[in-house]
């Protein structure tokens, strides 16, 4: 289990996919205004990332080289029609109010990174772990983005108010260049420099 | 190395499969998503409406659209049903006995098409008791920046006076225009009213706040709400949306007693009006087309209306381009 937890460690902090890999920043972008947004997106992108992994990881050695990038981006539409499908199905407001950036996981680099970069010469259960390891990369920083972008633009967490109306009284007023997609690119900076920093985002020299 | 046929064959098994598993699932859950739909409309019919009525709770008031949020699917079908009269009126505004809006094709039923022969849908509220109608409600769309914005509007039985707004489906921005969709922004509608003079001028989303315009104070107070910034063109489109789409059901509240023309209240003020707005408006969207939210524009929009109108609040605008408007001073816009 060790190797598995050190992959996933890898994969999330040494070579995580948004601040190392530099993959998956447009959704980024998109998608971090509300924490609740961030969320549904990581899920969503896991399931996508764990089963499209998976997908072309058992199929790898039957795939023909010439047109591997197209096999690869039909399994990987194919899962996200149907997440986008269940999420109308079951959690109608949410896929509301990510209506295209469901649709848009598709051209998400990450994932068709991994498949290309992992999957194609790795076993299935190595490849599920680097799905997991990678979504949770994704993951994490969206979500940190998504808590400073709603608590500074919005002045709550999750929906729930933050800031009580009485520093609205005196005059605070939120941010509203957090509501915009430059601030992601801010935050995502700073959470680049951070983690590198911090000993992660690091590449094997 | 696999030869060309091998690579033909996996490609086609790749896509059979594929879409035999696309079909599976679609095919599997379009009931459960066309209930979804049926329910967010009947949610946003109702939150136009403004049922159910605000309700206190421990900490504030719970909107109608909280207490919708809170709702099963069960249980808003059957608010719906208890208090809302679905129907189709046809193009001199009389009620079409036995026909139903999910009777009507869906771009008609939604009001994105307008067919004089089909007829259009209208949602009446019913008071508690079933005897009187509190409001109507109608559906109205309009074009945001990326998308046709849908919506219903709710009106109070003189046709005029706005109940509420709600949106239920859109591509906008979110964090931007997609705020169309929230309750500070559509609570502005809220008392605004669509006749002017017995003219539909419909509510105008403006640039900044409505108190700040250049405009008579009752063209601020009536027919003017807050803009959201970074998200002008998807208010222009909600300015235009209320600007046209009453119109179609004009017949109908002629009918119901009480027209608008008759109902708005007759300002003596009103003869410049015709003059300065159209033109404002006219500006206003030139510079949609033009590019995206500049404020540029809004300059000359203060001016114009400035020249028509009457002097800002404040002094706030060049004393030197706006002589003929001093003598008129009292005339009214000071907040």
């Amino acid at each position: 289990m060790s190797s598995v937890a050190k992959q996933i460690k890898d994969s999330s902090w040494q070579s995580n996919p948004i601040a190392y890999q530099v993959l998956g920043i447009c959704s980024a972008l998109a998608v971090t205004v509300q924490v609740e947004n961030a969320i549904v997106m990581t899920l969503a992108v896991l399931a996508v990332l764990c089963g499209s992994n998976v997908t072309i990881s058992l199929i790898r050695n039957l795939i023909p080289r010439k047109i591997r990038i197209i096999v690869m981006l039909s399994v990987v539409s194919t899962l996200v029609i149907i997440v986008d499908q269940i999420l109308q199905a079951y959690v109608y407001n949410i896929s509301k109010q990510l209506s295209v950036f469901v649709g848009l996981i598709i051209t998400n680099c990450i994932i068709l990174g991994r498949a290309e970069a992992f999957a194609m010469a790795n076993p299935p259960l190595a490849s599920f772990w680097d799905a997991v390891g990678n979504a949770l990369g994704y993951g994490w920083v969206l979500i940190v983005v998504a808590l400073f972008r709603e608590l500074l633009g919005s002045g709550s967490i999750l929906g729930a108010k933050l800031i009580p109306q009485a520093a609205y009284d005196v005059g605070y007023v939120d941010n509203g260049l957090m509501v915009l997609a430059p601030a992601a690119f801010i935050l995502l900076g700073l959470i680049v420099w951070a983690s590198k920093a911090l000993g992660g985002a690091e590449g094997e020299e | 190395m696999q030869g060309n046929g091998y690579t033909i064959g996996f490609a086609a098994a790749i896509t059979v499969i594929c879409s035999l598993l696309l079909s599976g699932v679609s095919g599997a859950l379009k009931e459960k998503q066309e209930e979804n739909r049926v329910v967010d409309r009947q949610k946003n019919i109702l939150a136009a409406l403004g049922v159910p009525s605000p309700k206190k709770d421990g900490e504030g008031t719970l909107s109608p659209s909280d207490q919708l949020a809170e709702m099963g699917a069960k249980e808003v079908q059957d608010l719906f049903n208890q208090r809302v009269n679905a129907q189709v009126i046809d193009k001199s505004g009389n009620v079409v006995e036995g026909k139903a809006p999910t009777d009507l094709p869906a771009k008609v039923a939604s009001g994105e098409e307008y067919n004089p022969e089909l007829g259009q849908a209208l949602y009446s509220l019913k008071s508690e008791s079933g005897n009187d109608v509190l409001a109507y409600a109608y559906p109205v769309t309009g074009k945001g920046l990326w998308s046709t914005l849908y919506g219903y509007l709710a009106v109070k039985p003189d046709g005029n006076e706005i109940v509420g707004l709600s949106f239920y489906k859109h591509g906008e921005t979110p964090g931007l225009g997609a705020n169309i969709e929230q309750p500070w922004f559509r609570d502005n509608f809220v008392g605004k009213e669509l006749y002017k003079g017995g003219k539909l001028v419909g509510v105008k989303v403006v640039k900044g706040k409505a108190a700040d315009q250049a405009a008579p104070a009752d063209m601020k107070e009536n027919h003017m709400v807050d803009g959201m910034s970074g998200a002008t063109i998807t208010g222009n489109g909600v300015t235009k949306m209320m600007e046209t789409k009453p119109k179609r059901y004009e017949p109908f509240f002629e009918k119901v007693g009480s027209a608008p023309a008759k109902a708005a209240d007759p300002t003596p003020a009103d003869a410049p009006a015709p003059g300065g707005e159209p033109a404002e408006d006219g500006a206003d969207d030139g510079d949609a087309a033009a590019a995206d939210d500049a404020d540029i524009p809004d300059g000359d929009d203060e001016a114009a209306a400035d020249d028509t109108q009457n002097p800002p609040p404040n002094g706030a605008a060049p004393p030197t381009q706006t002589p003929p408007a001093q003598p008129a001073a009292p005339a009214g816009g000071t907040p």
